[in-house]
């Protein structure tokens, strides 16, 4: 693919609300059913198929109540620069 | 104001039974001592003295200023209980209030961006400077060519940028959180109706989405952040009160995400065949 001029962050960010993208994703995966201790745990351990996997974190990013389970859990780990 | 020899004074504590208990009506009836409504008239015909500009409507926007002042700081319970800081509370609202409605209609001489509810002040390792990605033009949304950390100052008189903006409302103004969720959303109706345009709009659409799901792959967390910051509309504040960390946690993970995402949209890498 050959190699266009990217745009800024903002300009991206700017075309993914301008395109209804935004609305969409946090439509769809706000409403889709909270997750299950099973799928939490299989995220953790990556034994999740790769699409689920992605749809379980785009459901993680849009549900808070999910995304506080799984950080008690400890299966969402905790970025490098805060370990101990 | 003679709360000592009002019923609903508590003299113990000092505060007022009707701001505890939230009977907001029962003390705008005027028949109690502190008469709030006569003070409100009262501070809006020294104002009207002190600066003729708005002589007609002084009262009429005292008043309203004051309903509205009453609703939203009564919903976020943060008004004061006894009834001597109630009012000094009241006539600072009121002032601030003014001079913001003043600004908002151009009945005063010169604004400042500093004082413009867009206008973000310094933060954990950003510049400060105007917070408004778009703006609406006649022919419908566009990207504001002031927007970004140190483009402009605090000093700057929005009217004489050029272009001028038109923007400005005053930082007091109450505004929801929903109604900030709102304005977020509002330039989905800027999208553009030419095929050629939209193609290349989804291309890019697309490529952010695979970036923000390697993002949410590395460090959930930072990729949550950072989707409620830029696409939401939700502030750090608010964002770490959701998340239970602390603020200067959520500024430096939407940072280094941020960082991630422009070091992933490096010129020397295609963005779109290099996040797959």
């Amino acid at each position: 693919m050959e190699n266009r001029a990217p745009k800024s962050v903002d300009e991206l960010f700017h075309a993914f609300r301008v395109s209804g993208a935004a609305r969409q994703l946090a439509t769809r995966y706000s409403s889709s059913p909270c997750l299950d201790a099973n799928e939490l745990e299989g995220l953790g351990s990556g034994t999740l198929s790769e699409p689920r996997a992605r749809d379980v974190r785009w459901h993680l990013i849009y549900c808070d109540a999910c995304f506080d389970r799984a950080v008690r859990a400890g299966h969402v780990a905790r970025p490098e620069s805060e370990r101990p | 104001m003679t709360c000592q020899h009002c019923r609903h004074h508590r003299p113990t504590s000092g505060e007022c039974e009707l701001l505890i208990e939230g009977r907001l009506s029962e003390l705008l009836e005027n028949r109690n001592p502190c008469r709030p409504v006569d003070f409100v008239h009262r501070v809006a015909h020294r104002r009207r003295r002190a600066d003729g500009s708005v002589s007609g409507q002084a009262s009429d926007v005292a008043q309203e200023l004051l309903r509205q002042v009453c609703e939203w700081e009564w919903s976020s319970r943060s008004l004061p209980r006894d009834g001597r800081s109630f009012f000094r509370y009241l006539r600072r609202a009121l002032v601030n209030g003014e001079s913001t409605w003043r600004r908002r209609w151009e009945r005063r001489a010169r604004s400042r961006c500093g004082a413009c509810r867009h206008f973000q002040g310094h933060r954990v390792g950003r510049r400060s400077g105007c917070g408004l990605a778009t703006i609406r033009a006649e022919s419908g949304w566009r990207p504001n060519p002031h927007y970004g950390p140190g483009k402009i100052s605090a000093h700057q008189d929005p009217r004489k940028l050029d272009p001028g903006c038109r923007a400005f409302e005053g930082r007091r103004r109450p505004v929801s959180l929903e109604q900030r969720r709102a304005a977020r959303w509002e330039p989905v109706a800027a999208a553009s109706k030419d095929p050629g345009e939209q193609a290349a709009l989804a291309e890019e659409v697309a490529g952010l989405r695979s970036l923000m799901e390697e993002l949410a792959r590395q460090d959930l967390r930072c990729a949550k952040i950072v989707i409620q910051v830029c696409c939401e509309g939700v502030g750090h504040r608010e964002t770490a009160h959701r998340l239970g960390i602390c603020t200067k946690t959520v500024a430096r993970d939407f940072q280094r995400g941020i960082e991630w995402l422009r070091e992933a949209l490096d010129p020397k890498r295609s963005f779109t065949s290099d996040a797959r």
